[in-house]
């Protein structure tokens, strides 16, 4: 789970930083066609204003040219003077296209002229939008040798310049008007063609990561009924994830498959080794019996029969008999009676059935119990048998003089009776195969006594299990706790 | 100062022109020097020709607007006789050979360079002016830079400089005419 957990934080950590990163995309082709739109404004603007330098400063050498040259040019009168001046502004501005300008004396304006117009005779004034922007440009430069207003409205872009010229004359002044066609035309649908993209980028990173998100917790979630249902299949979607299902669920498919196929061969083995186990403990018996008989016949020649040779085939017929019980038991189909009762009052009753064998070996068996008072719904019969068992191997288990502990509490919300011996304890591979049928590790043992114990506490809804311990070897019974009234 | 005597008006306005002084005396002193020269004038060449009717006719006009009274206009309209008479003068001049101090290259290219930029004003002048008298002098004009681009050519810097005085000349008297042609502002009060 916490490895779920982790990659989930690690999926959301990449889903965010691919996010980001089609965000600063987004962004950054934004900024960038911003800028490279200010940069090209800059360089249109940059432009022009070569264009009117070179005119104002064409137009101020040739307003100088003209007014040294002619003595009387001072006593003319102004209109007088505009004509030339127009002339002299026109000549001048023909090699500037799209360039208007001419000159401002005397706080008037003189000579101006805008030739590459497309109609240039009718452009014989100063253009009224722009004459109270002329004029303060040209008052400024008046003052500061050289002055300019750049003025943004609409589509146009307007550059105003003008510079004084020499010994108080009067001013130059020059201005363009351009189209900002790059701001208003392709680029701006380029712009906006960018941001629809970009947005749809980040949409579909979203969408994207939605999808992804909760297709993997589909899978997570598949794969945790998975776990517990062999027979469960994962929802197979149409999308990419859903490739993945269905790779699950055939793996999921093909296991079940070699599960069944091992479970079916594990089966025959298990029939094999019953088979073998009843043969080889049928074949002991029916030996001492044929021993026995041949002994009987001799002594029957002889005339010499003792009832002690009988004694022995009945012996070897009893084991036998025990046997075919110990099977019975094994395949007993009668149904379990559950009945909810105290467990002190049926441990202490197996305590006491084990004395007569510990009698011999001076074996001391201790009996604790957490409470008095625990019980538990249980088949009495089944559960003596299997404490039996129990308790007979490990005081069987147990040297001259030792102990057997039996404790009984609650754990993790279950009874435990833990049967404790201070014998060798077992092996690692004699633990693998303490369950099965017809294992022993005792020559005169079937084999059922732990299979046959552990069949009983799984029909009482428990579980038996070895727990390793040093010295010795600990049983644990745990049965479903019933709460007290 | 004497005592009395009123202090002379301000100065105009830094760069402002003031009112033109004229008087007419001066004027008409001018045309008749005008007078006096095209009489002396001869033309053996059509395009000397057009520049003496060029001057008769504006001193004609120059005269009738010194008997009106309006001297500004004689005064633009005298000068551009004169500026015409002078065209005609240097193309008679060349026949005569040099006189005085010759011009250099150097300063008749710089002059050509100034007529080139002044020929692109005499279509404009010539339209303002709205004298049709005045529509074949650009052309002459033209013609006369050409002829002295030519000269240049082949180094006659006589000929060069006295072409191209002529077709400066043409425009200058071009120019007057159409500063004649202009209305008058307002006379300051």
């Amino acid at each position: 789970m916490e490895m779920t957990g982790f990659f989930r934080r690690r999926l959301q950590l990449q889903l965010l930083l691919i996010l980001l990163a089609a965000v600063s995309v987004a962004a950054l082709s934004v900024l960038l066609i911003s800028d490279s739109i200010r940069n090209a404004e800059q360089g249109v603007i940059a432009d022009i204003g070569k264009q009117l330098n070179a005119a104002i400063s064409e137009l101020g050498q040739q307003y100088s040219d003209r007014t040294t040259s002619d003595p009387t040019w001072s006593g003319l009168p102004t209109s007088t003077q505009d004509v030339s001046l127009r002339a002299i502004s026109q000549a001048v501005l023909r090699s500037y296209p799209g360039v208007e300008g001419g000159y401002y004396v005397g706080s008037q304006f003189l000579g101006y002229s805008f030739p590459t117009h497309d109609n240039p005779a009718a452009k014989t004034d100063v253009p009224s939008a722009e004459r109270s922007v002329i004029q303060e440009v040209a008052g400024r430069a008046e003052s500061n040798g050289k002055a300019e207003q750049l003025l943004r409205g609409g589509n146009d872009l307007v550059l105003i310049r003008a510079t004084s010229m020499p010994q108080g004359a009067g001013i130059a002044w020059a201005m363009q008007r351009r189209s900002r066609v790059p701001t208003s035309g392709g680029r701006r649908a380029l712009l906006v063609a960018l941001v629809i993209a970009a947005l749809l980028s980040v949409g579909g990173t979203l969408q994207m990561g939605i999808a992804l998100r909760r297709g993997v917790k589909r899978i997570q979630d598949g794969l945790a009924t998975l776990e517990k249902d062999f027979g469960y299949s994962l929802h197979e979607g149409s999308d990419e994830l859903g490739e993945i299902s269905r790779s699950v669920n055939r793996m999921a498919s093909v296991r079940r498959r070699l599960e069944d196929e091992l479970r079916r061969e594990d089966r025959l083995r298990a029939i094999g080794r019953t088979v073998a186990g009843i043969a080889h403990e049928i074949r002991n018996p029916l030996n001492g019996i044929r021993l026995s008989m041949q002994l009987l016949a001799k002594r029957l020649k002889q005339g010499s029969v003792q009832s002690e040779d009988l004694g022995l085939v009945i012996g070897e017929v009893d084991r036998m008999d025990a046997l075919l019980n110990d099977l019975l038991a094994f395949r007993e189909t009668k149904k379990v009676a559950l009945t909810e009762q105290n467990l002190l009052p049926v441990i202490e009753k197996c305590v006491h059935l084990v004395q007569p064998q510990e009698g011999t070996k001076k074996i001391r068996v201790h009996v604790q119990a957490e409470d008095a008072a625990l019980r538990a719904r249980i088949d009495s019969q089944r559960l003596t048998q299997a404490l039996m068992n129990l308790l007979l191997n490990a005081v069987e288990a147990t040297e001259q003089y030792g102990d057997v502990e039996l404790t009984v509490h609650t754990e993790n919300g279950a009874i435990a009776i833990e049967v404790h011996d201070s014998g060798p304890g077992l092996t690692e591979e004699q633990q693998k195969h303490l369950f099965e049928a017809f294992y022993t590790t005792k020559p005169d043992g079937t084999g059922l006594g732990l299979a046959v114990s552990r069949e009983f506490v799984e029909e009482m809804g428990g579980k038996l299990t070895y727990k390793n311990s040093s010295p010795g070897a600990t049983f644990v019974v745990e049965l479903p706790v019933v709460m007290n009234a | 100062m004497l005592r009395g005597q009123q202090p002379p008006p301000p100065p105009p306005p830094r760069g402002r022109p003031g009112p033109p002084h004229l008087d007419r005396t001066g004027v008409a002193e001018h045309i008749e020097r005008v007078r006096r020269q095209l009489a002396e004038s001869r033309s053996n060449d059509a395009d000397v020709a057009t520049f003496i009717q060029a001057a008769n006719l504006n001193l004609a006009k120059a005269e009738e607007q010194l008997r009106a009274n309006d001297l500004l206009l004689a005064d633009r309209l005298i000068a551009a006789s004169d500026a015409f008479l002078r065209a005609a003068q240097h193309s008679q001049l060349i026949e005569e050979g040099p006189q005085g101090r010759r011009l250099q290259a150097p300063e008749i290219a710089e002059h050509l360079q100034h007529i080139y930029f002044r020929l692109q004003q005499a279509e404009y002048f010539a339209q303002t002016s709205r004298d049709p008298g005045a529509k074949p002098l650009p052309g002459l004009a033209r013609k006369f830079y050409e002829r002295a681009l030519q000269a240049y050519d082949r180094r006659d810097w006589l000929a060069a400089d006295q072409y191209a005085k002529s077709s400066d000349d043409t425009i200058r008297g071009l120019e007057n005419l159409a500063q004649a042609a202009t209305p008058l502002p307002p006379r300051p009060r």
